[in-house]
């Protein structure tokens, strides 16, 4: 007892030694930097123009909840709510952040997977069978606490990785394309759970899912409830950040990222390299699939869970998650805010109801946001493209000697 | 004079870059005239205003002595000027004939008429021998066939004035002959031609006149007879250049790399691609592989640096005393060897890759590099500066410079600088000078050479007599799949090797 005591001492000062040791400047300067980067300006434009659009969709539907007529103020309103309802009080922010957390983490599956070079649409389906597995070792085994959950995640993990592995190796070994087969795999695993769902062992008749009564693998809390009084806040909140924090290093500061984001800008010059290419697919759709498992298992684990019902959908949270990667624009650390943006949009529109608009605004917000990211992306290539050109172009009239330059050929059209 | 091109004080800016300065290009009529320069002298750009695809900020342009404006490359059509691409503008999916009408198509009752110009152009065809099948597709033809498409595109529209942009940058030496041929007779029709190019020793093949600029500036135009190769290249280069090679006798050692019984067949086992190759190549020598392009020579480097596997019986390829035939790539850069891709975007360089990590892509996983696999960007960057220092690699951000964005020159200066840092013994050289100019060339001969010098055995693999001729120790030429003669290019001269080339002759050996 005496050494846990010891060791949260050591813990404590540590963090305090952090805090006061940080370079706050040298944090805020970068962060300056970061945040007026054309990429994140972008997004943040983008953002905003979907709420713009989703406010004039309002604008035109808004009605009067008592005498049904036309109201503008309804509109404000219900704005108001869109903006401000993920916010209003810590257990609204507190469910912001609870349901954010599978959410970052199908982005951050997605994310991993195009910054590999690879297009994973079968979020999905990975979702759905680590969701499963995560449910049936919640259910089958009889573990401690703790253990209990870390066991059902790690089935999760699994389950999702498996789902991953087998359009990856299809795509290593025999070239099949992984869009066609990842959408596959969603039905695939979509009839695969509707038959596992209904498993009488694990099947709960009265809930019509499968049983989500199982106290030794709930997610745990650790107090989090205490912060965000009310609200249904647990870990999973913090294994996400934790997990995206993990995808950023080994993308950005591993061997292992090096080899995968280097097959995924060239297949040909990775294998030219001594790279091996068909491990580095695999692996990538593994990762990615083990993402999206475990997205499922911080879905369905909580003490208030969602429910799995034997229902012939493939669920959608696959193509949130391609949304969120592409506001995010696969930046794992990105992925975190844009997971939690919409989160915060969803929560806002659920409250929006209460005035009697269609939460499905929250998707006209979304694709409103994913269009402006696209056509932004493309414009802010071109622009970047011409400052470079420019820039370049600069450079060449300072050399005094440009004969072995033909960096003013670049761009195409100002050929020599 | 009559001049069928005049174009006068020609200026155009791109930001603060000056393309063209004042340039004044004439052209009399059934004249051929050479366009020479670097690249990013303003040939291009030049052409391309007369073409209409810009418009200069300054000067005129005069067509048969009349003053034009040209704003679209439509009016230059209806002035009769024509124009080749350096890349073909051909829709890849069309066959010849509907390519050649694109854009001047004849309707018949509202529906699209193709028999009144395919006799047309079977006329086109018959009267220039410009062999093409109006029925095959483009993408099915080889290079040589799709250019002559342009060619006949041009001549469709009745064009009086061709433009060629490096026409010959693709073609083998018997194509760029037949060229020759038929602008030749072009010309002899009292048509007006311009050919942009940077190899010298085609504009003195062909052209009579030739305009040289340099960095955008006008710097003369001279009667082809009357001046020297050499003196071409000075004007060019702004400095005297040196076309041979440096270099002491080689003193060849040991064995580093040999190659046994090497057969290999295309994929579906119907043609041999490679028999029955045998050689070797020692320390301190350039071996170097003459040939025409597609005789075997990228199927033999992609056997022996791994990018295709060996799969017959009996073949063999040792380097440094170990059997490397069917290893991984990894093991044979482990084993000693270095290779300089013949693909600098394809294999070459990792394009949205930066210098840095272009400089690591195949030691990344080395000490220096990584500690428990976390990547040391210190040192990777450390590392990056030493060669750019070293091997003067330019670019606009340094070691942080995405390679996509650095000139092609400078591109393969960095791949040299990444290979031959490395540690090994033996170095591949797939066309290690294809699409430089003459500066670049002359830099990547030298360091080949001191490469050798250093004691590594070296293979190259060059199209170009002129360099197999000038770095090459011994020369092995290929033809269809086999080598037909073993050389020393003290005591052969390029003729014979032609015959060895084009297969007409073979070595008793």
């Amino acid at each position: 007892m005496e050494k846990v005591k010891q060791f949260f001492i050591n813990l404590w000062t540590t963090i305090k030694k952090f805090f006061v040791n940080f370079p706050y400047k040298k944090v805020s300067k970068k962060l300056l930097k970061y945040i007026t980067n054309p990429k994140v300006l972008n997004s943040f434009a983008a953002i905003f123009a979907g709420l713009l659009v989703g406010f004039i969709v309002m604008i035109f539907v808004a009605k009067n909840p008592f005498t049904q007529e036309w109201s503008f103020a309804t509109a404000i309103d219900g704005l108001e709510r869109l903006l401000g309802g993920g916010a209003k009080d810590l257990k609204n922010f507190g469910n912001v952040l609870f349901k954010a957390a599978p959410l970052i983490l199908v982005g951050l599956s997605v994310g991993f997977a195009f910054k590999t070079g690879l297009f994973n649409i079968g979020a999905s389906g990975q979702f759905m069978v680590g969701g499963a597995a995560a449910l049936y070792a919640a259910n089958l085994l009889t573990l401690p606490v703790g253990l209990h959950f870390i066991v059902a995640a790690l089935a999760g993990v699994i389950a999702g990785a498996f789902w991953g592995f087998i359009p990856g190796i299809l795509k290593a070994i025999y070239n099949v394309n992984e869009v066609i087969t990842t959408i596959m795999m969603n039905y695939v695993a979509m009839y695969l759970t509707v038959m596992m769902v209904t498993y009488p062992k694990v099947y709960d008749q009265g809930l019509t899912a499968i049983n989500t009564n199982f106290p030794t693998a709930h997610t745990p809390v650790l107090g989090l409830d205490k912060l965000f009084p009310g609200s249904n806040i647990d870990i999973s909140i913090i294994i996400a950040i934790l997990v995206a924090v993990l995808m950023w290093f080994i993308l950005e500061k591993t061997t292992l990222g090096y080899q995968l984001k280097a097959v995924g800008h060239s297949k040909d010059a990775s294998k030219y390299s001594g790279i091996n290419y068909k491990r580095s697919v695999a692996l990538s759709m593994m990762i990615a699939g083990g993402l999206a498992g475990l997205a499922a298992a911080l879905h369905y684990l909580p003490i208030k869970p969602a429910y799995f019902r034997p229902i012939e959908i493939i669920n959608p949270v696959g193509f949130e998650g391609i949304s969120i990667a592409l506001i995010g624009q696969s930046n794992p650390l990105a992925i975190i805010f844009s997971g939690t943006l919409i989160s915060y949009i969803k929560e806002g529109a659920s409250q929006m109801q209460l005035f009697g608009f269609n939460k499905e605004i929250t998707n006209i917000v979304i694709s409103v946001i994913i269009y402006m990211i696209a056509i932004s992306a493309y414009l802010g290539s071109v622009i970047s493209k011409r400052r470079e050109r420019k820039k370049e172009l600069e450079e060449e009239t300072k050399k005094p000697n440009r004969i072995d330059d033909e960096s003013v050929t670049k761009g195409g059209e100002i050929n020599g | 004079m009559d001049y069928a091109i005049e174009m006068l004080n020609i200026t155009k800016k791109f930001g603060p870059l000056v393309a063209n300065d004042n340039i004044d290009l004439e052209v009399k009529k059934g004249e051929i005239h050479a366009i020479l320069g670097e690249n990013g002298a303003g040939k291009s750009t030049l052409m391309s205003i007369l073409f209409g695809l810009y418009k200069a900020d300054n000067g005129i342009i005069k067509i048969h002595g009349e003053e034009v404006s040209i704003d679209s490359p439509n009016d230059a059509n209806d002035l009769n000027i024509g124009m080749v691409h350096q890349h073909f503008k051909l829709v890849e999916v069309f066959t010849v004939l509907e390519n050649i009408v694109l854009g001047l198509e004849v309707k018949k009752k509202g529906y699209l008429d193709l028999e009144t110009p395919r006799g047309k152009i079977q006329k086109l065809i018959d009267r220039y021998n410009l062999k093409v099948d109006l029925k095959a597709l483009i993408k099915d033809l080889s290079v040589g066939a799709q250019q002559r498409v342009e060619i006949l595109k041009m001549l469709y529209r009745d064009a009086e004035i061709l433009i060629f942009d490096e026409p010959t940058a693709v073609l083998t030496p018997q194509e760029i002959e037949g060229l020759f041929e038929i602008i030749k007779e072009f010309a002899k029709e009292g048509k007006s031609i311009i050919i942009i190019t940077h190899k010298l020793n085609e504009i003195k093949a062909i052209a009579e006149n030739c305009t040289i600029l340099r960095k955008g500036k006008h710097v003369g135009t001279v009667e082809v007879e009357n001046t020297s190769v050499n003196k071409l290249a000075k004007l060019m280069v702004g400095r005297d250049v040196d076309f041979s090679v440096e270099k002491d006798v080689s003193k060849p050692k040991e064995n580093v790399l040999s190659v046994k019984n090497l057969n290999y067949f295309n994929k579906d086992k119907t043609k041999k691609l490679l028999n029955n190759i045998n050689f070797d190549v020692r320390k301190g020598e350039i071996v170097c592989i003459a040939g025409i392009e597609g005789n075997g020579q990228t199927e033999l480097v992609n056997l022996i640096t791994g990018l295709d596997v060996v799969t017959e019986e009996g073949s063999q390829i040792l380097l440094n005393d170990k059997d490397i035939t069917v290893s991984n790539i990894r093991d044979r850069f482990e084993a000693g060897m270095s290779h300089i891709p013949e693909d600098r975007h394809k294999h070459g360089l990792i394009l949205d890759y930066n210098l840095a990590e272009n400089f690591i892509s195949n030691i990344y996983y080395k000490p220096k590099f990584q500690n428990h696999n976390v990547l040391n960007f210190a040192n990777i960057y450390n590392y990056a500066e030493e060669l750019i220092e070293k091997y003067d690699v330019r670019s606009s951000l340094g070691a942080k410079s995405k390679a996509r964005s650095m000139s092609g020159g400078n591109q393969q200066k960095a791949i040299i600088a990444r290979e031959t840092s490395r540690k090994h013994n033996f170095l591949v050289a797939a066309q290690p000078t294809r699409g430089l100019d003459v500066g670049a060339i002359e830099y990547v001969h030298k360091t080949i050479v001191a490469e050798r010098d250093r004691g590594n055995a070296i293979l190259v693999i060059s199209l170009e007599l002129d360099e197999v001729m000038n770095i090459a120790d011994r020369i092995l030429v290929m033809y269809e799949g086999e080598i037909m003669a073993e050389l020393d290019p003290k005591k052969t001269n390029v003729e014979e090797i032609g015959l060895y080339m084009s297969g007409s002759k073979r070595q008793n050996t």
